[in-house]
């Protein structure tokens, strides 16, 4: 049996109303609002998150931590890499301190990418040894033309599942393809944002066709009917259109499709279905088939069965952990700074590729060194300890990313598009303090003893690439 | 120390934003004022170092010629010493081990540092830890100190109220003194009031920015007893260099320095100087921000840790208090042009102990303290000066 042992979400804190959008650019507003990466947030970083929040509710399910090293394979999800030419997955593999034999590959390009990495994972799960993972991380942070009604749906957020063979919450039972040229939403080389096509003639044709073509599909091939289901997870741009699709397929819209949260959420993109998913678990009662369906370049229909061990999940940070963390963004200013769309006002951005290079392990990894001499930690890494003076005999040194605020302040001074800056000296579980810029955080809710998280963010561009490195954020409670 | 070392003659320009005035301006105003003072020549003078973060015009010149350029000190030997906010204090503990080792008999000490002419924000942004791209990247220089502020407030229950003292003090202090930057009395509520740099910094807990040099002639005391009878003596010298990763250290706790306890060791072993308190009359110490001063108290013996806070709630560091602190207004309203600011301190204890400090003039101050910290608390020097009788 293969099937999902762990899952993660991850939504950025920021919520921006779509009255506020409507106000500014003299729109209708829809209601509701969206999610919004912060400023120092993209497909990756969240796509980080989400794969901690994976690993860290496996050892909350299960009670002992999966090792990274466990994983065979790693497929990164996205529209929308923050690259063109290069690999992010080989940035998420380094940072999850994933084996350097492990597949480590992006799949892109399309709102279906976290299906498909599903349909690649699972062959290679089935070859492998037993103790093998896949991990899949889905993320999306998509651009939207400003006073687009693509700005007012989409939203930003990820996910991440973990593939095995033992420990699963819910299997994958079985799954059928449709393989499809329709474009309804795509990037040309220079396009800075997502093009749409006519929505009556997509919606129709495109979307409805093919995802029933793909429910339908896998219905005859298990010969099951829709009683049989629990619960109809699937991909959609708007809730209306999911409700007409339920119903085309044979289901019951009011009871058995899913709640994609688009209201609250926004479309997240090719992790929303995943994050429907996670959500829909939380609540999940075991042997309950589920159907997960998603759309784009064709359509994917799997089909789960939940198993004995989801009693577990409810140990797990899901959606409404998150739900609770929401900061209102008020002003839509602020979201086209965040979006880049305005001047990005940072400066003094110095880097240098071979420092970056050469400090892999302390900078993405999170090792630090202590000293086997006298039991000193030290990050960032040195040669000799400051304790005893032992020279050349430090052992690296795992950093947690969980910490208590020290001491802190709100700095007015440095330039950031999300004023003021809180920085904090952290000290970490387990040994070592990092100083570094929290984020995430409202200025008044700094504090000595704020328990707060580590988390992968994007610094600055540097020598032209992101320069990633880790801040804190207030600690995301339970 | 071999030899006996003295001061012999000091200069300094006004502080302020000298948009109207050059790095080499300022650096001729300096050191011909400290010839002037000394009753020599420039061709008496044997070497020279210069203090400087960023010598000549705006933007990295890490070479002594803008000095040699500026006073026609030509074909000498000019040594640059660049270390950050304790620059100038360097500069002039270099002259003197060089006279003290016998090479030569009198030599230059010059600070200088045109701020202004490279944007208000860009050399009070130390926004990365020693110049790495990530690693502490954020930090500003308010913002190190904000976070000492924030923890003393909560090991020791004091608020801004208490800090705001300080910066009520120094402006004092500066309406005093004519070369002094910034020239108006402020209330504690201006400063609660004033704008945040980094909480709970606000804008007048905080130096500002600003354009200026000083100069020193240091020579041996055998030779300085015939250019003049009061020339002041090097009683004492510590420097202590440690790491900017300080703020990543767990046993460092935000509280005191270490590096200032290390320099203060050194100069008053020298000086000979057991309950500092007590045996030193004035002090310049470094007060980049309110708290600093308070710190620096604690650090620098003139109370037990976490009783700093008492000296200013207590009157014991204005000019009519037992130690006055910063009697010329400090960095906080002399200013702050960093590589000129330890010789400027070092200008004031010698206006004190000869004398000629007019309306801020301290009774019978003997001996004098001079103190400056750079980066997070990553190095301090100290210097301890005298009157010759």
């Amino acid at each position: 049996m293969i099937g999902i042992c762990s899952f993660g979400v991850y939504l950025p804190a920021y919520r921006l109303s779509r009255d506020v959008i409507a106000q500014a650019v003299g729109s209708r507003a829809g209601g509701g609002g969206r999610t919004v990466a912060n400023y120092d947030e993209d497909a990756l970083t969240m796509g980080i998150d989400a794969a901690f929040e994976c690993l860290d509710n496996y050892e909350r399910c299960f009670e002992s931590p999966l090792k990274s090293e466990r994983i065979n394979a790693l497929f990164f999800a996205t529209a929308s890499s923050p690259f063109r030419e290069k690999q992010a997955s080989s940035i998420m593999s380094t940072v999850l301190g994933m084996k350097k034999q492990a597949l480590a590959v992006d799949v892109l390009g399309s709102l279906r990418s976290g299906l498909m990495a599903m349909d690649l994972s699972l062959p290679l799960l089935k070859e492998g040894n037993g103790e093998g993972k896949g991990l899949i991380v889905v993320s999306d942070k998509r651009p939207a033309a400003p006073a687009s009604g693509e700005e007012q749906a989409f939203g930003d957020g990820a996910a991440a599942l973990l593939l095995g063979r033992e420990n699963i919450l819910v299997s994958v039972e079985a799954h059928c393809r449709v393989n499809a040229n329709f474009p309804h939403y795509w990037r040309r080389e220079n396009d800075p944002y997502v093009q749409v096509a006519d929505a009556r003639f997509a919606e129709d044709y495109g979307y409805l066709s093919l995802v029933v073509e793909a429910i339908k599909g896998l219905m005859k091939k298990t010969q099951l009917t829709p009683k049989d289901i629990a619960k109809l997870i699937v991909y959609t741009p708007n809730s209306r259109l999911a409700k007409r699709l339920a119903r085309k397929a044979g289901f019951n819209a009011d009871e058995q499709l899913a709640e994609a949260m688009l209201n609250n959420l926004g479309d997240t993109g090719s992790a929303q279905v995943f994050i429907t998913l996670f959500h829909t678990l939380m609540k999940a009662k075991a042997a309950e088939r589920l159907i997960l369906a998603g759309y784009g370049d064709g359509a994917d229909a799997f089909l789960l069965q939940v198993t004995e061990n989801i009693e577990k999940v409810h140990k797990c940070r899901g959606v409404d952990d998150y739900l609770r963390r929401q900061r209102p963004l008020g002003s839509y200013g602020k979201y086209l700074h965040f979006k880049e769309i305005t001047e990005e006002c940072t400066y003094d951005a110095f880097s240098s590729l071979a420092l970056l290079w050469r400090e892999e392990k302390q900078n993405l990894g999170l090792y630090g060194v202590r000293c086997e001499n006298c039991g000193t930690v030290a990050f960032p890494r040195r040669r000799v300890c400051h304790h005893c003076g032992a020279k050349d005999r430090m052992a690296d040194f795992k950093l947690s990313r969980r910490g208590i605020v020290y001491t802190y302040t709100n700095d007015y001074l440095y330039l950031n598009p999300d004023p003021p800056e809180s920085l904090a000296a952290v000290d970490l579980e387990g040994g070592g303090r990092i100083f570094c810029q929290v984020t995430d955080v409202s200025p008044q809710d700094m504090k000595i003893g704020l328990p707060v998280e580590l988390t992968f963010r994007k610094l600055h561009d540097g020598q032209n690439i992101p320069n990633y490195f880790w801040k804190a954020r207030p600690a995301i409670g339970r | 120390m071999r030899e006996q070392i003295a001061i012999v003659g000091v200069g300094c320009t006004k502080f302020g934003e000298h948009f109207t005035k050059s790095w080499s301006d300022l650096a001729v105003e300096a050191t011909f004022e400290a010839l002037s003072d000394a009753g020599v020549e420039l061709k008496d003078i044997e070497a020279a170092w210069l203090g400087s973060f960023r010598p000549g015009i705006a933007g990295e010149r890490n070479i002594g010629s803008p000095l040699a350029e500026a006073i026609g000190f030509l074909n000498k030997p000019i040594t640059l010493v660049s270390n950050i906010c304790a620059t100038g204090i360097d500069a002039l503990r270099n002259a003197c081990l060089a006279v003290s080792s016998g090479m030569y008999d009198m030599v230059l000490a010059v600070g200088v540092e045109k701020m202004r002419d490279a944007g208000s924000r860009s050399l009070m942004l130390a926004n990365r830890t020693d110049g790495h791209p990530l690693i502490g990247k954020g930090r500003t220089a308010p913002s190190f100190f904000a976070s000492c502020a924030h923890r003393y407030f909560h090991e020791y229950g004091i608020g801004r109220e208490t800090l705001a003292k300080v910066a009520v003090k120094n402006h004092h202090n500066g309406t005093l003194t004519p070369k002094a930057h910034l020239q108006r009395e402020i209330t504690i509520e201006e400063v609660l009031r004033s704008p945040w740099v980094a909480e709970p910094l606000s804008v007048l807990d905080s130096t500002a920015s600003c354009d200026g040099a000083a100069a020193a002639i240091v020579t041996r005391a055998d030779i300085a007893k015939n250019l003049r009878p009061d020339y002041i003596k090097v009683a004492g010298m510590g420097l202590a260099v440690g790491t900017e990763r300080n703020i990543f250290d767990r046993d460092f706790n935000f509280l005191e320095f270490k590096v200032t306890q290390e320099a203060a060791r050194q100069a008053y072993e020298q000086a000979g100087i057991k309950d500092p308190r007590r045996e030193i009359d004035i002090a310049e110490v470094h007060d980049c921000f309110t708290i600093t001063e308070i710190i620096d108290y604690e650090d620098l013996g003139f109370a037990p840790h976490g009783e700093g806070w008492k000296l200013i709630e207590e009157g014991v560091t204005t000019l009519e208090g037992d130690l006055p602190v910063n009697t010329d207004g400090g960095l906080k309203a002399f200013g702050h042009p960093l590589g000129a600011s330890g010789i400027r301190m070092v200008y004031e204890v010698v206006q004190q102990l000869q004398e000629k400090a007019e309306r801020r003039q301290v009774k019978n101050a003997r001996r004098g303290l001079a103190h400056c910290l750079g980066g997070p608390a990553a190095l301090a020097g100290v210097v301890i000066l005298e009157r010759n009788d």
